[in-house]
């Protein structure tokens, strides 16, 4: 179904069948990491389910379809479930029955809270200039984190981000419009629009992904800040290639500022989840966050890198010049078992795009 | 055990893949740094269950194989 379909139904769901037992509102990306969701507070019913929409697997993943193209995107209800029993429980059929199918249940045990949703508070809003760090989106998408500013063989300034950020993983069109802040933030129509997608490096589901990546051309009019990075000072353009135990930092839309070291090199068979199907990645780098916020709460000492939606961000080097680009994570593993994140080298990415790093 | 080099687990790390792209569960082989020099890691995304868990070998070419559980991958 259309994404605003799918919004009516979940705010239908809400009304009807969910009310006192819902985690706050939700819209999740994909399969997106629920450890974004913060739990419900003390006081109050007990929280067992979250309810937000996901995009539709469409096809060409490992197991399904037939064409590997995956046609049009779509999106779904999406259902988080806490406790196991809720599986079989009246509520999920209720839900089932009344989306006709049209729903993704999982179950996700316990969620985290958000590391510091307040530090990304600002990549949330609107931002003119355009600055590196902020949220942004296809206009039919949710919404992830504009990484940096490019030029293409034209001259012509553009933005990159993830393919499954600008380009709905593959279902776009050259032309469609990119919305700043991305929907999920409230960006709707001509008033936020941005920037126009210009090029995609496909997703292939059925061989060796080398990136996640799309360039949209800025809009007319539209000002940009090449290389402010907020909090920081700016970039420097892009940095030797990463290796073992680099410091490194990002913007990014879901968790603002933060800082990690590079845990492991070269790695292959990177295997992640997206809506059109699981997909290899080769020779990507992987980071471990270091940030000091959790050690005040008892944490360990760390705190993740990112979260769902700082997809598209760019990772830099304690010399903050570009190095990656931040594209998916996991909940585990990594200090403190907070989950690790994956990233392309920039150099691969502005070479998969055909396009420079835009200079200041 | 000598220092091991970046060179020797790069060629470890090919070897794990030839070995390992089976193996259920697989979300990732690279190279890491440990105390001593290079190790391989090889990442997947449960607790492997105790047949595949003896699949993957504790030292390839005398380079250490680090196993780290990091959960699913996903798009973010």
């Amino acid at each position: 179904m259309r994404l605003d379909s799918a919004r009516e139904l979940k705010h239908s769901i809400i009304e009807q069948i969910l009310s006192g037992r819902l985690l706050p509102d939700l819209m999740l990306h994909a399969a997106a990491a629920l450890s974004a969701v913060r739990p419900a507070g003390g006081a109050g019913p007990r929280a067992t389910v979250a309810l937000g929409i996901a995009r539709r697997a469409c096809g060409g993943g490992k197991t399904r379809g037939t064409s590997g193209r995956g046609g049009p995107a779509g999106f779904r209800l999406a259902v988080r479930i806490q406790q196991r029993p809720m599986d079989r429980a009246r509520i999920v059929e209720a839900i089932e029955k009344k989306t006709r199918g049209e729903v993704d249940v999982r179950y996700v045990g316990s969620i985290r809270p958000m590391a510091a949703s307040a530090r990304g508070e600002w990549a949330r809003r609107r931002q003119r200039p355009l600055v590196i760090g902020c949220s942004i989106g296809h206009a039919e998408s949710t919404a992830g984190t504009l990484g940096c500013f490019a030029r293409d063989s034209k001259n012509r300034l553009g933005i990159i981000s993830n393919n499954h950020v600008l380009a709905a993983e593959n279902a776009a069109k050259l032309g469609d419009l990119i919305l700043q802040p991305g929907p999920v933030d409230g960006g709707r129509g001509e008033r936020s629009a941005a920037a126009r997608l210009s090029r995609v490096v496909r997703l292939r589901p059925r061989s060796t992904n080398r990136m996640d990546a799309a360039f949209a051309v800025i809009e007319p009019g539209i000002e940009c800040d090449l290389a402010g990075l907020r909090h920081l000072g700016q970039l420097r353009g892009i940095g030797p290639e990463l290796d073992l135990g680099d410091e490194v930092a990002k913007l990014g839309r879901a968790t603002g500022l933060t800082r990690g070291r590079v845990s492991a090199i070269e790695l292959d068979n990177v295997v992640v989840d997206f809506g059109i199907g699981r997909l290899r990645f080769d020779d990507q780098v992987e980071i471990e966050g270091t940030g000091r916020a959790a050690r005040a709460r008892g944490g360990g000492g760390s705190r993740p890198f990112s979260l769902a939606g700082d997809s598209g961000a760019l990772v830099f080097g304690a010399d903050l010049a570009a190095a990656a680009l931040l594209f998916a994570g996991s909940d585990r593993g990594g200090q403190a078992d907070h989950g690790l994140t994956y990233a392309t080298p920039i150099a691969a990415v502005l070479r998969g795009l055909k396009v420079k790093l835009a200079e200041a | 055990m000598a220092r091991i080099s970046i060179k020797l687990a790069r060629s470890a790390k090919q070897r794990a893949i030839e070995l390992l792209s089976d193996l259920p569960g697989l979300v990732g082989i690279g190279v890491i740094k440990v105390d001593d020099g290079y190790a391989v890691r090889v990442n997947l995304d449960a607790e492997p269950s105790g047949p595949n868990r003896r699949k993957v070998p504790k030292t390839i070419d005398g380079v250490p194989v680090a196993v780290e559980v990091t959960g699913p991958i996903r798009a973010r």
